[in-house]
This record gives structure tokens, C-alpha cells and sequence, in this order.
């Protein structure tokens, strides 16, 4: 050990570490909550502090090195209950989301501060460039450190809120576009709004309310999985396969149980074979089960061989290199086209799998759908007059990429039941999942999701789960899994490659008479998400335009990647692609405006959805139906209005923009993309709500949803609020612990809001009936349904009124005590789609194939924002998302199946010092389906950026490309092969 | 981190030099490569950080920077300079506090802007023993203690480069900087550290290592059209 001092938040420490041990562990360990891991090399910046005032990751500096310096971390800011000025900055503006690096960030800017009080935003962008954020886009943090500045300068700052803008369109008209109609000019930051009529004025839900959640994640707070103490824990690690595809010959792990310090190793001689399928989805779990915790054979490099648990981290590493492993190397295919060929590997062998499509060409699943007759329209295309356009487009496997690595903490409990405090989306599918693995009763586990430090659909996924669950039963003390940057990426789970085909008949009115999609989609080793995956793409991309005659067909096959399952779109961002880029290339082949083209064949309010009840979540049918649903609600006109006003969409036709003077190799282009998306699994996603009134009038309610840092918890508030007229300060959210709160599906499918938020509007309105009932009481009026709730009162008819602390005191200790407690549950039987336009300028140089993208614009239709600030966070962070998914993330593989770019850097994401100005507007549309007009905003943000850049490439140099990402050589290569470079 | 296996801090550079003359140790800088690295290994490191060797000087256009100037500093002090940018690009912020003039020599990354930069800047590198040798020589430093750099400061530069994104590391980097009237050329991307592109070298006989982000093809495509550029900017 070496004794090591420094001074801790102004207090002199003295400790000791071990000559490896990191800052970050130390500070961790001296109960400093804020400091987070991300990565062990210090890029992501979720454990930033300051050492002798300069922001630097903790992950890097060795404890030893820290030895006589100034450590700072933001506990040093938590000297009251109140918010130091950054933190309220941070918090007023919406800046964080799941707030993994709120510390980070927070010490940023007071560092940034104190050397210079007026920053300019190069240098807020700067600081912040250290600080991987996969969830703002940046947008709100650069904007909190601005407002902080102005804070702490004593300048005033105006309340936060959106910019009311009128509407471009009338009746859901298309508007004339008019080039010298200039977009407002108001801060990035701001969400444009443009209200409804049709949308009542409302007290709370409307309004960009504070998150519930925002004094813990400022304050750095212990809120996460990892933030917790718990006595004689040991620290897994798993022992990852090095190869592709390999059968296990043999293992010896006695050097590893012998070696001092390790509690266990497990792996498949000494662990039930017990099938199963990881995707966290409703019971029961989709076919095939085709995984056991460890198995005999490994199917991708990274997959699961054994597990250890010792004292320590290093100890557990240590052991796992003890490990002797034999392996049979057998052959391994990653292309989804090449899997279903002759003489290909087969991945799954193992008589015990059950239910594949066709086991010996790796097809898991074949879909089908249809409705009309596809192959009629191509056949008789020519004798009608109609065109018919091919085309195949790739996509390819990028992953979610939370800050916050996948993290479980298992433990058995004073009663012996297990709990498993993890991250996860979906704790109460995580909960049923796990019992047959660890051969337990549903009853004797208890699953706790604290805060989530981002999931995206990667934790959607009964992960590691079941690891710490039977290293906790075997040692019978609590068991701590984290894992690693490289394990995230090819441990966890990924978006599905796809190669697509469409074939579209366009009549000789520029219509649409068939459209055919055919998908191989990739789902890599295991079936996981894959079959729901890929029917969600083939949903997406044959529903948002009107055909009569259209075709899904799709083989899910396996390969041996790392393992694709949820992310945020879910099918949608690899389908919309394809047919954005394909509506744009038939557009330009009949010579056609882009936009007329496809506003003639997109949906209209009434029009149906015809090919989405044949696309269901468990399976797909060709039968006809009495009725389809329909579109009820649709802002597309306006969002196309305001998206192309913001762009100056004219500039497409302006070619001395288009060719700059001063910059002979820049040309410059502008894309749009239209977009459509669901809103939750329609009969199937169900969430569930109770809330209960306490003394003081306040309420807890508890929700089984989980937020994500969506701002899910606020959301929810907000609408219980709005119900029971009070602020949303009174209502205490609680989310979600499997013990305690009620059901729900968990965080996916673009359902939150929807639907647990319909739920808690239920939930409230049977509290607040009875509210009214013992008002009516105390006010001694005879009909209850006449008293109104507002302003933390119930007042009668002739405006005498009790308050709700009255009611409160009443109903708990006066009179008739009763417990005044609403329940209910809500799945539905619709799913409203959110519409948007999503338009991106680009400048391209000729002479390298470099793309910049300089400008992103959103605007969406996501009926009634129940919260702007949150809702408009949400699109900024996706669209930065899928730029990164369309510009630069990409997993590159060796020969060997081996992941060669398994960190931050050369794995790309967008920092804050290089994000295009990125702008969201926020159409409002009353849907009547949803909780005070909601619909669902989270995930077509992911929709639209990948075409709408394709597009503007090929508006700026003229070529078409059909494979994403736009790195550089992709695009030199393509001007290349086209002659234009 | 690496199960690094003891932790020195000399005060003076003969004691430093008496530690790292033992196998197995090597010396310690800011830590973002040595840190960072996740192999395991009996490392020693010999800590840098008490030997005083963070002075900058600058005079009649030549800085004289110590070994363990961090980044950041290099940044600020030259703002406006060719070091000054290619420092600030090098590092994001939370790594750019750490990061040290010599841990960019000592690390020799292919890709170093930095290093780059300081190759078209004339740079020496002076060593504990007294003695020096041009940067040009001195890359791979191979176990030498590095005291201080110095490199010329002033004079026309330029920067051009190809990335995925704007701050990406740039997947081929030339930078030029003109001292008195000759223009010094230095380009990475292309080799397995940054060269110096002396008048006789010949770019198209360089053998790039291709990647996923580029490939040997496309570098050396990409290096003359860059090239091209900074001797157009700063004829
Ligand atoms: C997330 C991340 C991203 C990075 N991105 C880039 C990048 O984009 N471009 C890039 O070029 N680099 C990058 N690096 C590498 C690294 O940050 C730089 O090379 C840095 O400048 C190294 O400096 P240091 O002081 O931290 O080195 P250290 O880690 O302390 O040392 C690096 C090496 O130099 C030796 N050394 C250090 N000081 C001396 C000395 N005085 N004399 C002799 N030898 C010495 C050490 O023994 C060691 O071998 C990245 C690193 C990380 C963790
Ligand atoms: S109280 Fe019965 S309807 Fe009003």
C-alpha cells in the first residue's frame, strides 16, 4: 500500500492505494458518488473532476499521482439543500437527461467560469469536449453554461422556455414556400413550438416543468446501480471468447479456484443448461430459445465462457486469465447475405434449439405480409404504363453506446430471496426471465432499477442478470458485474445490419402502386430482438405511404457478430433509410420535386394503415381485415413547412451556394426526409400506476416505468398533476422496483408517455374522484362531480373551497379514515403515429470524400409535448444519434470476426465541439387517443438524418449512395466510381 | 489501468535516471497512454511530475518547453501558433489537462497532430544525458528520458486535414509551417509515425497501413491532395 494525501473538497485526506489503482476507485471509495465510470482510458469524462483547478479524467491519473494535489469534486458544491447557480442552471434548462456526467459537467463549467466569466460558446463547446454526452446532443448543456455565466455574473435570467411560433399552414394544407420568409432567430436551445387550437391552455402538463429528478442527478447524488455500499461484495469478470465461432473442448479452472482471493468460477460443466431468450419482451418470450447462461460452444469473439467472482476487480481478472480453455476453431460468417449460402458454418447445431426456420442456412425466422398483389403490379407494370424501380441499400451494426456501462449488483436478502439492483429498461421482464435460470420462483426475486445512466434499447435485455444471480446463490454474498467499454461493444447488444431491397410501381400520375420490401436482417448468433426487429422495419418502411399493393418479406439470419437485440428506432432507422433514399432517387429519375412526389403518395389524416396489422409483434398474417386503423391526428404539412423554412430549402436551386467561389473543392447540398413512427405495441405494451395521498396533501406514486433519462418520471408527474390540481412539486415519482411498484412492459417501443402515462392519468382521476367525494364532504355539497380541483384546492360550485392538506387530515385521521389511493393500468388498442421532417446541409469536399454537416433541423408532430423542454431534448439527442449512425459509427472487424475499434475514438461519436447546429420544432396536434393529447416523441428523431443527409450528398456531388456510413473514402470512392471525383 | 506494480516519484533527474535504469520500469508523464492501457503488465512506472521540467521559454522565435508541459498550457501559451492548434486538437479537454509534450514524443502515435506539427516546427529533443538529436531522428525515442523539446514558433502555418468528423482524429494530417523561406512539410496518417517530408521525399513511395478508416490506397491519395493544398496556401 502507499500512504497517499491530497486535499479532498478542502479537507486534507490521508489515505492509501495500490500502485494501480486509479483516482476515480479511490474517490469512489471515500463515498464521492459523483465520479462515474465510463470507460477505463477517460474519454467518455463521466469521471472528470479537478485536480489543482483543471478538469481532467479521474479514469487516467493513477491515486499514487494525485499525491499533494487539490481534488475537487461537485460534493464540494452540496453545502445546502439549494442549488449552487451552476447546478440550478443546469437543472432550469433541461440539461440533463440521465445526468451520468452531471458531475463532469458541472465541474467543467466551474472551472471554465472562474478563468472566464464570458465564455464564448467555442469555448463552452471546448470544455464540454471531454464529456461524451450520447443523450443532449449537447444542445441544453451549452446553453446551461451560458446561463450559469450569467448567473454567476448577477445577471437575472428569464424563466426557460419554448418560442411560440404561429403556424405556416392551414387545414393541414401544404404551404407556399417563400424564400424570403427567414426562421426566427431564437437559441438552439429553445424548442420552437407551434401550438394547436385544438389544445387546451393547461396549469402544469404543457409547461417546461423542472425534472422531478434534477436536485439528485446536479448534486451528483449516489442514484445509480453502482452507488451503492454493500458489505464483503465481490467483483465478477467474465471470461469473453477470442474466437468467431469455436466449439469448447475443455476447460481447467483449477489454477483459477485456487488462486487466493477467488469465490468462484462457473461456466458450462457446472451451471444448469437451462434455454432461454435474452430479449427483455412480453411472456411469453419470442422463439427460438437458443441461449444457456454458458454454453459449450461460443458463437461470436465476445461471448460469454465463463465468469469469476474474487475480492477484487484485479483478482477476478487475474483468475480469468488462469483460465485453461481448449477450443475447436470451426469456421465463422459475418454477412448476413453470405450465411444463407451453401457450405456456410451452422451456427446452431445444438439439438436443443428449437423452432429455427431453417436451421442449416442459419434462417431463424422467415416473415411474410401482404396485402394486394405485388407481383401482379411489377408483371403487368409495362403493359399499364408504369415504371418499376429496384434498388438494394446495406446497413450496418453501430451500438447504443450508454455512458454507463451495463451494471448488475446481486444479493441475498434477510428473508434469502435475491435481489438484483440493476440497470435495465425492463426490470419486471428482467425479474420473470431470470427465475428459470437461477431455478428460482418469480416470488423470491426482487428486481430495483435505480437511475439508468442511458440504455437506448441496450438494456432492454435480460444481459448480465442471470451472472450475478448465480454467482450470488453459489457464494452467497453480494455479487458487483460491471462491464467494460470493450465488453459494451462486444458483450452487450447492437443494431441490426440489414441489406434491404425495395421495388416501387409508379404509375403515370407519379403514384404509388406497390411497394415491396425485402429484408435480410442480421441478428448475428442469437435470436434476441431479431424477429420484432425486423418486422418493425418492415413496418416502417411499407406504412408511411399509400400503395394498394404491398410486400414484407424478410429472412433473419444468424451470423457470428457481437449480438444485435433493441436500439432506440428498433427496425425503423435501417428501413427509413432505404425508402427515403429510394422515394428520392424515383423522385429524381421522373424528374420530379422531390417533395411533390412524396407528398402525393404519403398518408393523409384518415388515411389507413394497411399493412400493420398484418405485422405483428408475435406474428405476421396475410388475411384481410374489416377494418384497418387509421391516421386521427397528422401535423406533417406544417413540420414539412417549418423544416424547409429553417433549412432554406431554396438554396438547393442556387448554384453559386451550391458551388462556393472562395472554396473550389466544397460543394454544398441540402436532403430532406419525411418521417413516420409508432407509438407502443398496440395490445400488447402495458404499463401500470397508483398513487396515494399523503398528510400534508402531497402524493407518492409509483410507476413501474422505467425512465431512462427521457424525463419519463416528470412526464408522468406532470400528468397526475394536471389531473389532481397541484404543483408538480407534490408529486412524489418512484420508479421501479418489481417488489413495489406496478407492472409495466419497461422503457421501449416509443410507449412511455402513451401509455404508463395514460395509466397515470387513470391512476389520478380515481384518486381524484374521491378527492371529490370527501370535499363534497367537508363543503357539504351533495354532487361531488361539481367540485373542481386546482391550485392544491377543492372548490364547490359557489367558490368556498378545503384544501387538499385538509382533505388529506380528514380522510387519514378525522372521519370515515380511509387511505385515499388511485390505481389503474392502460394497454391500447391504437398506435398514433408521430409524424416529422427532417432536413440536413452538408458540405462535401470533392477532392477527399469528406462530408461536414453543418445544419440538422427537426420538426415533429408528437400531438401534445407534455413537456417541450424534455420532448425537444429528446429529438436533439436523437438526431445527434443518427448522425452518428449515418456519418461515422461503424464496428470494423479483422478477418476474424474480431472487433479492431472497440473504444471511444476510433468507435466515433459525435463531441461536443463538432455538433452541427442542431434545431427542433415541436408541432403540436391533439391526439386523442393519448394522455391529454400525447404522442410518442423518443424515437423518430432516429428516422430521419441517415436518408436525409444521403440525400443532400447527392444533391451537393450527384451521388447516390446506398450504404451507410458516409465516411470519407465511402464518398471518395462513390465519386470515383461516378466520375465525379 | 495495468496492474502496474510499483509507483516512483524522484525528485532530481539523477535519481529519476538511477530508477528507470532498472528493467521493467518506464517513465510516467501525464498517464493517458500508459494509464489507459488495459494489458496486463509488472509495469514500475517512474512518476515525472516532481523533476521540474514544466518551464516554457520562448526567445527569438524558439520555444524551449519541458518534458512535462501538459497540453492544455502548450495550447494556451501558443495560441494563434501552429503548436498551439495542433495541442488544442490533439486531446479533448479531460485529457488535454494530462497529456504531456513528452508523453506525445514518447507515445509516437501515428496519428499525433501534435507530433506532427511540432515535425514541420524544426523540433529538437534534449535528453537527460545532456545530449539531443532532431525530432526528425528521434522518433521512436526507445527508452531515452526526455527533458525538453524546442521547436521554432513563429513564421506562416497551416493546417489540413481529413477526418470522419470535424474533431476527429484525422485519418491523414499534413501540416506546413515556413521558416525563413524554405516550408517545412510534415504529414501523418501515412506511416507508422508522422513523417517530415524532406525535398527528396517521394510521398508516393510511402506504404500506408490501411484501416477501417482509410485505406493504404486512399491515404496516399488523400496525403498528396493535402499536400497540394499547403504548398498552394503558403507559396
Ligand atoms: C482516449 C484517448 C484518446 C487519445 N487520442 C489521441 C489522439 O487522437 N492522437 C494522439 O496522438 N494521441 C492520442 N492519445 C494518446 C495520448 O494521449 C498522447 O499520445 C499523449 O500526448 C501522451 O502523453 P502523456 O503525457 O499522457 O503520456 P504517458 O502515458 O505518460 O506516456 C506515454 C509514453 O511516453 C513515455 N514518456 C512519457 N514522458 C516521457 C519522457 N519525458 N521521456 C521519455 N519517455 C516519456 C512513457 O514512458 C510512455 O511510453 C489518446 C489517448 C487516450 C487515452
Ligand atoms: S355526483 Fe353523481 S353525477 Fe355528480
Amino acid at each position: 500500500m502507499i500512504p497517499i494525501r491530497f486535499t479532498l473538497n478542502g479537507k486534507p485526506l490521508s489515505t492509501s492505494c495500490l500502485a494501480h489503482d486509479s483516482l476515480r476507485t479511490i474517490l469512489r471509495r471515500e463515498g464521492m458518488f459523483s465520479v462515474h465510470f465510463g470507460s477505463h482510458s477517460g474519454e467518455t469524462g463521466a469521471g472528470a473532476i479537478l485536480l489543482d483547478g483543471k478538469l481532467v479524467s479521474s479514469d487516467v491519473v493513477l491515486a499514487a499521482q494525485a499525491d499533494g494535489h487539490d481534488i475537487v469534486t461537485v460534493e464540494s458544491l452540496n453545502t445546502s439543500p439549494e442549488l449552487h447557480p451552476i447546478q440550478a442552471a443546469f437543472t432550469a434548462v433541461g440539461a440533463f437527461q440521465s445526468g451520468y456526467s452531471a458531475g463532469a459537467m458541472i465541474l467543467g463549467t466551474l472551472s471554465l467560469l472562474k478563468r472566464n466569466p464570458d465564455p464564448t460558446e467555442s469555448e463552452i463547446r471546448d470544455m464540454l469536449s471531454g464529456i461524451l454526452d450520447r443523450e443532449t446532443a449537447y444542445v441544453k448543456p451549452v446553453e446551461a453554461v451560458m446561463r450559469a455565466a450569467a448567473l454567476m455574473r448577477g445577471d437575472v435570467a428569464e424563466p426557460f422556455a419554448p418560442a411560440i411560433l404561429p403556424p405556416l399552414t392551414q387545414h393541414g394544407n401544404a404551404a407556399r414556400y417563400d424564400e424570403n420568409d427567414a426562421p426566427p432567430v431564437v437559441s438552439a436551445a429553445v424548442p420552437r413550438l407551434i401550438p394547436s387550437r385544438d389544445v387546451p391552455d393547461m396549469a402544469v402538463v404543457g409547461k417546461p416543468e423542472i425534472k422531478v429528478d434534477a436536485v439528485r442527478l446536479a448534486k451528483g447524488n449516489p442514484a445509480f446501480t453502482d452507488d451503492i455500499d454493500l458489505r464483503n461484495m465481490l467483483y465478477a469478470r467474465v471470461l469473453r471468447s477470442p474466437h468467431a465461432h469455436a466449439r469448447i473442448v475443455e476447460i481447467d479452472d483449477s489454477e483459477a479456484r485456487s488462486f487466493p482471493g477467488v469465490h468462484a468460477v462457473l461456466h458450462y460443466w457446472n451451471t444448469a443448461r437451462v434455454k432461454y431468450a435474452s430479449g427483455g419482451q412480453s411472456w411469453p418470450n419470442p422463439h427460438p430459445h437458443d441461449q444457456v447462461s454458458f454454453d459449450n460452444k461460443v458463437r461470436h469473439v465476445g461471448d460469454r465462457v465463463a465468469v469469476v467472482a474474487a475480492e477484487t476487480p484485479e483478482i477476478a481478472e487475474a483468475a480469468c486469465r488462469l483460465i485453461k480453455v481448449t477450443y475447436e476453431v470451426l469456421p465463422a460468417v459475418l454477412d448476413e447475405r453470405e450465411t444463407m449460402l451453401e457450405g456456410a458454418p451452422v451456427i446452431h447445431d445444438e439439438a436443443d434449439t428449437t423452432e429455427i426456420h431453417d436451421r442449416d442456412r442459419n434462417i431463424v425466422h422467415h416473415i411474410a405480409a401482404k396485402r394486394g398483389d405485388p407481383d401482379a403490379a411489377v408483371a403487368n407494370a409495362d403493359a399499364n404504363g408504369h415504371k418499376v424501380f429496384t434498388q438494394t441499400f446495406r446497413v450496418h451494426q453501430v451500438q447504443q453506446c450508454p455512458i454507463e456501462p451495463h451494471i448488475s449488483i446481486a444479493w441475498l436478502d434477510e428473508d434469502e430471496r435475491l435481489v438484483i439492483r440493476t440497470a435495465t429498461q425492463v426490470p419486471f421482464h428482467a425479474r420473470r426471465m431470470v427465475a428459470p435460470l437461477l431455478d428460482r420462483d418469480i416470488k423470491d426475486i426482487r428486481v430495483v432499477k435505480p437511475r439508468i445512466g442511458g440504455g437506448f434499447g441496450a438494456k432492454q435485455e435480460m444481459l448480465i442478470e442471470d451472472i450475478v444471480g448465480h454467482l450470488a446463490q453459489v457464494t452467497r454474498r453480494p455479487v458487483r458485474l460491471e462491464l467494460d467499454r470493450s465488453e459494451e461493444f462486444i458483450g452487450s447488444r447492437t443494431r441490426h445490419p440489414q441489406t434491404l431491397t425495395f421495388t416501387s410501381v409508379v404509375d403515370g400520375d407519379g403514384k404509388l402502386v406497390s411497394q415491396d420490401l425485402y429484408i435480410i436482417g442480421n441478428t448475428g448468433p442469437y435470436g434476441t430482438h431479431g424477429y420484432t426487429v425486423q418486422t418493425v422495419a418492415g413496418l416502417r418502411g411499407l406504412t408511411q405511404y399509400n400503395a394498394p399493393n404491398k410486400r414484407f418479406r424478410c429472412d433473419v439470419v444468424y451470423t457470428n457478430i457481437p449480438v444485435p437485440g433493441a436500439y432506440r428506432g428498433y427496425g425503423a432507422p435501417q428501413a427509413e433509410f432505404a425508402l427515403e433514399a429510394h422515394m428520392e432517387d424515383i423522385a429524381r429519375s421522373l424528374g420530379e420535386d422531390v417533395i411533390e412526389f412524396k407528398r402525393r403518395n404519403w398518408l393523409r389524416l384518415g388515411d389507413e394503415l394497411n399493412i400493420a396489422p398484418h405485422l405483428g409483434e408475435r406474428a405476421a398474417s396475410d388475411e384481410e381485415l374489416d377494418e384497418y386503423p387509421k391516421v386521427l391526428s397528422t401535423g406533417l404539412e406544417e413540420c414539412v413547412a417549418q423544416a424547409l423554412r429553417e433549412i432554406g430549402w431554396h438554396r438547393r436551386n442556387d448554384p453559386a451556394w451550391k458551388a462556393p467561389a472562395d472554396r473550389p473543392n466544397i460543394r454544398r447540398g441540402l436532403g430532406f426526409a419525411y418521417c413516420m413512427h409508432g407509438t407502443a405495441i398496440p395490445f400488447l405494451d402495458m404499463g401500470g400506476c397508483s398513487i396515494k395521498l399523503n398528510d400534508d396533501g402531497s402524493f407518492n406514486m409509483l410507476v413501474g416505468a422505467t425512465d431512462l433519462g427521457t424525463g419519463a418520471d416528470t412526464v408522468l408527474g406532470q400528468i397526475a398533476a394536471e389531473v389532481l390540481g397541484v404543483p408538480l412539486e407534490d408529486i412524489k415519482v418512484y420508479s421501479s422496483d418489481t417488489d413495489m411498484t406496478p407492472f409495466d412492459t419497461g422503457a421501449y417501443a416509443s410507449s412511455t408517455t402513451y401509455i404508463s402515462g395514460t395509466a397515470a392519468m387513470r391512476a389520478a382521476e380515481a384518486a381524484r374522484a374521491r378527492i371529490k367525494e370527501r370535499a363534497a364532504m367537508l363543503l357539504g355539497i351533495e354532487q361531488p362531480c361539481s367540485i373542481e380541483l386546482r391550485d392544491r384546492r377543492a372548490y364547490a360550485p359557489d367558490g368556498r373551497s378545503v384544501s387538499m392538506e385538509e382533505i388529506a387530515l380528514d380522510s387519514l385521521h378525522m372521519q370515515e379514515q380511509e387511505q385515499i389511493m388511485g390505481t389503474a393500468s392502460y394497454v391500447s388498442p391504437e398506435c398514433p403515429p408521430p409524424f416529422a421532417a427532417q432536413v440536413v446541409e452538408v458540405e462535401v469536399d470533392i477532392d477527399t470524400g469528406q462530408v461536414t454537416v453543418v445544419k440538422m433541423a427537426m420538426a415533429v408532430d408528437c400531438g401534445v409535448a407534455i413537456n417541450p423542454v424534455t420532448a425537444s431534448g429528446q429529438v436533439e439527442g436523437g438526431m445527434l444519434q443518427a448522425l452518428g449512425y449515418a456519418h461515422c459509427e461503424e464496428y470494423a472487424f479483422d478477418s476474424d470476426g474480431r472487433m479492431v475499434n472497440d473504444s471511444f475514438g476510433p468507435y466515433h461519436i459525435y463531441r461536443a465541439d463538432e455538433v452541427p447546429e442542431t434545431v427542433v420544432y415541436l408541432v403540436q396536434t391533439m391526439e386523442d387517443s393519448g394522455p391529454f393529447g400525447a404522442k410518442a416523441v423518443a424515437e423518430i428523431p432516429k428516422d430521419g438524418v441517415a436518408p436525409a443527409m444521403r440525400n443532400a450528398i447527392l444533391d451537393a456531388v450527384g451521388v447516390a449512395m446506398n450504404e451507410i456510413p458516409f465516411t470519407p473514402e465511402r464518398v471518395w470512392s462513390a465519386m470515383r466510381a461516378a466520375g465525379t471525383a | 489501468m495495468p496492474l502496474i506494480a510499483g509507483y516512483h516519484r524522484p525528485t532530481d533527474l539523477t535519481e529519476a535516471l538511477d530508477l528507470l535504469s532498472t528493467p521493467g520500469r518506464i517513465a510516467l508523464a501525464g498517464g493517458t497512454v500508459i494509464n489507459a492501457d488495459r494489458e496486463p503488465s509488472d509495469l514500475e512506472v517512474v512518476d515525472l511530475q516532481s523533476l521540474n521540467l514544466d518551464d516554457i521559454t520562448v526567445e527569438n522565435g524558439v520555444a524551449q518547453v519541458g518534458a512535462m508541459v501538459r497540453l492544455d498550457n502548450l495550447a494556451h501559451t501558443f495560441s494563434g501558433d501552429l503548436i498551439g492548434e495542433a495541442s488544442q486538437r490533439e486531446l479533448p479537454s479531460t485529457l488535454r489537462t494530462l497529456a504531456t509534450v513528452g508523453g506525445t514524443v514518447g507515445a509516437a502515435m501515428r496519428d499525433s497532430l501534435l507530433l506532427t506539427a511540432m515535425l514541420a516546427s524544426a523540433c529538437n529533443v534534449h535528453y537527460a544525458d545532456g545530449e539531443s538529436a532532431p525530432l526528425t531522428s528521434a522518433i521512436p525515442s526507445a527508452n531515452r528520458l526526455i527533458t525538453r523539446v524546442d521547436f521554432v514558433a513563429h513564421g506562416e502555418w497551416s493546417i489540413h486535414s481529413t477526418a470522419r468528423t470535424p474533431k476527429d482524429t484525422p485519418i491523414v494530417a499534413a501540416v506546413g509551417r515556413r521558416i525563413g523561406d524554405r516550408l517545412h512539410l510534415a504529414i501523418s496518417g501515412v506511416a507508422d509515425t508522422p513523417v517530415f517530408l524532406s525535398d527528396t521525399t517521394d510521398l508516393t513511395s510511402l506504404e500506408p497501413r490501411g484501416d477501417f478508416r482509410g485505406s493504404a490506397e486512399y491515404r496516399l491519395d488523400v496525403a498528396q491532395t493535402l499536400v497540394r493544398r499547403i504548398e498552394k496556401e503558403l507559396a
